[in-house]
């Protein structure tokens, strides 16, 4: 168990460091939205294979009668994820697992993507103590055969313009890279993302990590 | 107030003010980091958002009601200016900073409710500014007006001395023209006593108080000088009950009353005529009485002792407002002249 949190950890890792992080998610409340189209069994352009399932249906799989016995704080949560779904990411043999929620701004479709370990539950607290999850936003775009594409905030582009001086957020900069972290609200990262559309710029959008879902298999 | 003074704006102390304004707002949104770009276009545009309540605010509220004791009224126009600035920036404000600087992303500044707090701190700060700019140029009109008021009471003064030293003079002449004419020893002492009085009159007349020794060394100069003129006369008496010699008064208010007490009572000596001067001091209390007898015959001189009296009536009201008495008394056969000086606080 203690190789698969490293292999997870690692595979975050190997998975975040070109997008831009932020503590907050991306999107704002109003702005969610939930679709079944997503849902089922997809492979990608790298050989990777994704399992999309409700936040719902996985949350009443884990308490079959949560209904009854959930604690407010759980309720809070699952109303706060309702729309949301959970990801089982499998990359080489490395399962990582992610929630996800759509949104959208100005009739375009994006995704925020944060770690979901449940399984960190029992493993060691001290580890767990030391985690934090971070956030990531993809732009969707639905492609001919119902497939579906993920372009993720390039974070060079950003600290393009944090050098600029054309950007004001609220970020820090961390570890031995000095990778950008925002650290500012979900409203302002929202307006952040709405000021980046309105601009119409494309090329900020998955220019180096892009991935291209293909389904195995589709709900009715 | 009666004088009247234009106020002339500052021009360069308020854009010094402005220019602290917006430095502050750069140092604010730079959040104590080295400011940028961005972070100086922002504080330009948001000062630029909140100048035209602030100037409406300064410039006319303030003056129109606040300093006019209109406190309702200002107190619904200012919130009401407060209520204006909050919907504009909740409406506008992003959205025209984003038209206007497309390239700019303006994200992690500031809430609507941290943006309305600046803003009604930056009202008050520059509303407190102007009272204190007001209250300046208040004081200092004062100041201003306080000293044209001083100078036109000196002016005054000067012009009420320059009337007193004709007369003195003239009268004096005439005595020692008559003592020359007779031909009298005494003469050369006249002049002396007289050279006395004038340099009192010329070197400390002009002083703004001279000591109740002086004044005293003074009239004794001129009674001595008087009696040349008024011989075999010797019912003239000189009282003094002072307590304190150097207790200082305003110059020449003494003189001329004695001035026209030898004036008008030794027109027509005769036995019975007398002068009796008497001067008191004790305490900040000043007394001086005097008393000679008079002939009611028509001259040409009388005009002048009018004149005379008048004017130092005008001095006492000058340099003892409220604070003396001054009577005149006149029988048939007496004249008397009654001053009291009680200043408010000693001159010493």
């Amino acid at each position: 168990m203690k190789t698969r949190i490293v292999i997870l950890i690692g595979c975050l890792f190997l998975l975040n460091s070109c997008f831009l992080k932020s503590l907050q998610a991306f999107y704002v409340e109003e702005a969610t939205l939930y679709s079944e189209d997503f849902l089922g069994d997809w492979t990608d352009n790298k050989k990777g294979t994704w399992k999309i399932s409700s936040f719902v249906s996985v949350y009443e799989k884990e308490f079959p009668t949560f209904n009854k016995s959930l604690t407010d704080e759980e309720k809070e949560i699952y109303d706060r994820y309702k729309k949301a779904y959970v990801i089982e990411h499998v990359e080489k043999g490395n399962e990582a697992t992610f929630l996800s929620m759509l949104f959208t701004i100005n009739g375009k479709l994006f995704a925020d993507f944060t770690p979901f370990y449940p399984e960190f539950e029992n493993e060691n607290k001290l580890l767990q103590q030391h985690v934090i999850s971070t956030h990531s936003v993809a732009k969707v775009e639905r492609l001919p055969d119902n497939r579906i594409q993920f372009k993720w905030l390039d974070e060079s582009k950003i600290e393009d313009l944090l050098i600029d001086e054309k950007l004001h957020i609220q970020h820090e900069k961390m570890g031995a890279d000095e990778d950008i972290v925002l650290t500012a609200t979900s409203e302002e990262l929202y307006a952040f993302l709405e000021k980046f559309e309105a601009a119409n710029e494309a090329a900020i959008w998955g220019s180096s990590d892009q991935i291209t879902l293909t389904p195995l298999t589709t709900k009715p | 107030m009666n004088a009247t003074f234009q106020k002339k704006p500052n021009v360069a102390l308020h854009v010094a003010l402005w220019f602290l304004y917006y430095i502050t707002l750069v140092f604010i949104f730079s959040r104590g980091k080295t400011p940028k770009t961005i972070d100086y276009i922002y504080a330009m545009s948001f000062l630029a958002a909140m100048a035209l309540p602030i100037v409406l605010n300064t410039y006319f509220l303030v003056p129109r009601f606040l300093q006019k004791g209109k406190y309702v009224w200002f107190s619904i126009t200012f919130f009401g200016i407060i209520l204006l600035f909050w919907f504009c920036y909740t409406h506008f404000f992003e959205q025209l900073i984003n038209a206007i600087f497309q390239e700019y992303y303006f994200i992690s500044y500031q809430t609507n409710l941290q943006a309305i707090t600046k803003f009604v701190l930056l009202l008050l700060v520059s509303m407190l500014l102007k009272i204190f700019e007001s209250w300046l140029y208040f004081n200092a009109a004062q100041q201003k007006f306080l000293q044209m008021e001083n100078q036109r009471i000196q002016t005054r003064l000067t012009q009420l001395r320059a009337q007193i030293n004709p007369h003195f003079l003239f009268n004096s002449l005439n005595v020692i023209y008559a003592l020359a004419i007779e031909k009298k020893e005494e003469t050369p002492n006249a002049i002396v006593q007289l050279s006395e009085v004038l340099r009192y009159i010329i070197y400390e007349a002009d002083t703004d108080t001279i000591t109740l020794k002086e004044e005293l060394n003074l009239l004794k100069n001129y009674i001595a000088f008087q009696k040349f003129r008024t011989h075999g006369l010797e019912n003239i008496s000189f009282t003094v009950t002072v307590a304190d010699e150097d207790f200082t008064l305003y110059p020449m208010l003494l003189l001329p009353l004695v001035e026209n007490a030898f004036k008008h009572g030794m027109q027509q000596p005769t036995k019975n005529a007398f002068i009796n001067i008497s001067l008191t001091q004790k305490d900040t209390v000043v007394t001086f009485k005097i008393t000679n007898t008079h002939h009611r015959v028509a001259t040409e001189n009388d005009m002048y002792s009018g004149v005379g009296l008048e004017n130092i009536r005008h001095n006492l009201e000058i340099v003892y407002p409220k604070q003396h008495q001054f009577q005149v008394e006149s029988t048939a056969e007496t004249f008397t002249v009654f001053l009291k000086i009680h200043p408010k606080q000693s001159n010493k």
